[in-house]
């Protein structure tokens, strides 16, 4: 046998898990590659209470924002902007699910929800869960939040540092696009176009 | 007659001094859910006159409490509210209070904030002194009367 033999071998284990994993990391990391769905397996209560996930909603674009309903002026932007959105986009709407997914469950019930999301539009679903399935679904985002208590205070008030990007999800439950208030009308809408 | 005379020039100052510098246009707020605590209202504060002034606080009927606030957007993207002590109104300068930046916080709404109502917001200016406004409620996505007037 030829001593070179397991040196050899072992090369070209290596080389291959080098493809391999170089192969696995430009297709994670290239946006114009296949995109991935985003995993998100937590439950959650929608405002009128029926329990739902992120995969029961393949099958239509989604438009996803995280916030609170306590927040008195980021979140009714960004609403108030999906909103828009929906309205510029006419019959077609009916096609996007428009979801608020609250980062403050504690405050957060489905009652408050119910309360809120009309507020911005008639289909808006605000949905809430426990505080891990909602860390969980943060984190499937790449989403951020804290909460704080401002100086001076009252005990047990606080508000919420958040990140406050709009996701859009094409039919397949995969991140095609990150939208916010400061975009053009136009420029998000034919970004969601392009998922109808 | 004399003191008169003296009377009347001696209340010209007073008269100028009454007619402040300082105007806040247009302001309004979002409306809010039936049961919120907190709401945000916004304005437009000028300054005509020729010296600086600061808005310094203020305070509502509708609420126990009205803050100063401005938001930070950080590197990450994340969206932080902070309390601010003062708004500067330099002379001859407007200040935007709009959605995404400064606002006016009401903590401890008493009533919720319906589109189509108003109530008495009275701001204290550091050299104006006390001016109150009517704030008109808006719809809770709204960004303001300049942008419903265009139809966005």
């Amino acid at each position: 046998m030829n001593p070179r033999l397991p040196i050899i071998a072992t090369a070209v284990v290596c080389l291959i898990i080098g493809l391999a994993l170089g192969w696995l990391r430009l297709r994670h990391e290239s946006p114009g590659t296949t995109p991935m769905p985003v995993v998100c397996e937590s439950r959650f209560t929608d405002h009128e209470g029926v329990s739902v996930r992120l995969a029961d909603c393949r099958g239509k674009p989604l438009l996803i924002y995280f916030g609170y309903t306590f927040c008195p002026d980021i979140c009714p932007t960004e609403l108030g902007y999906v909103a828009r959105l929906l309205g510029a986009l006419g019959p077609q709407a009916e096609r996007v699910l428009p979801v608020f997914i609250s980062v403050d469950p504690e405050r957060d019930t489905p009652d408050k929800l119910a309360q809120f999301a009309p507020l911005f539009h008639p289909r808006l679903r605000a949905w809430s869960g426990t505080p891990e399935q909602v860390r969980a679904a943060a984190d499937a985002f790449g989403v951020f939040y804290d909460r704080v208590q401002p100086a001076g205070s009252k005990p047990g008030f606080y508000l919420m540092n958040h990140t406050t990007t709009i996701f859009l999800l094409d039919a397949a439950g995969c991140l095609v696009g990150k939208l916010d208030s400061h975009l053009p009308l136009d420029e998000s809408l034919a970004m969601i176009r392009t998922v109808l | 007659m004399n003191h008169l005379v003296l009377l009347l020039i001696l209340s010209i100052p007073c008269v100028v001094a009454v007619e402040s510098a300082v105007r806040i246009h247009e302001p309004w707020a979002r409306a809010t859910a039936p049961t919120a605590v907190a709401g945000g209202a916004f304005a437009q504060l000028i300054n005509d006159g020729a010296s600086d002034d600061a808005l310094v606080s203020a305070t509502c009927e509708v609420a126990e409490s009205v803050e100063l606030h401005t938001h930070v957007k950080d590197e990450r993207g994340v969206m932080r509210m902070t309390e601010v002590e003062r708004i500067a109104l330099p002379a001859h300068q407007t200040a935007a209070m709009k959605p995404g930046g400064l606002h006016f916080m009401l903590f401890g709404l008493k009533r919720p904030l319906t589109p189509g109502t108003s109530f008495p917001l009275t701001c204290r200016f550091a050299q104006a002194g006390a001016i109150t406004v009517t704030v008109q409620v808006l719809e809770a996505g709204s960004m303001g009367p300049a942008a419903a007037s265009l139809g966005k």
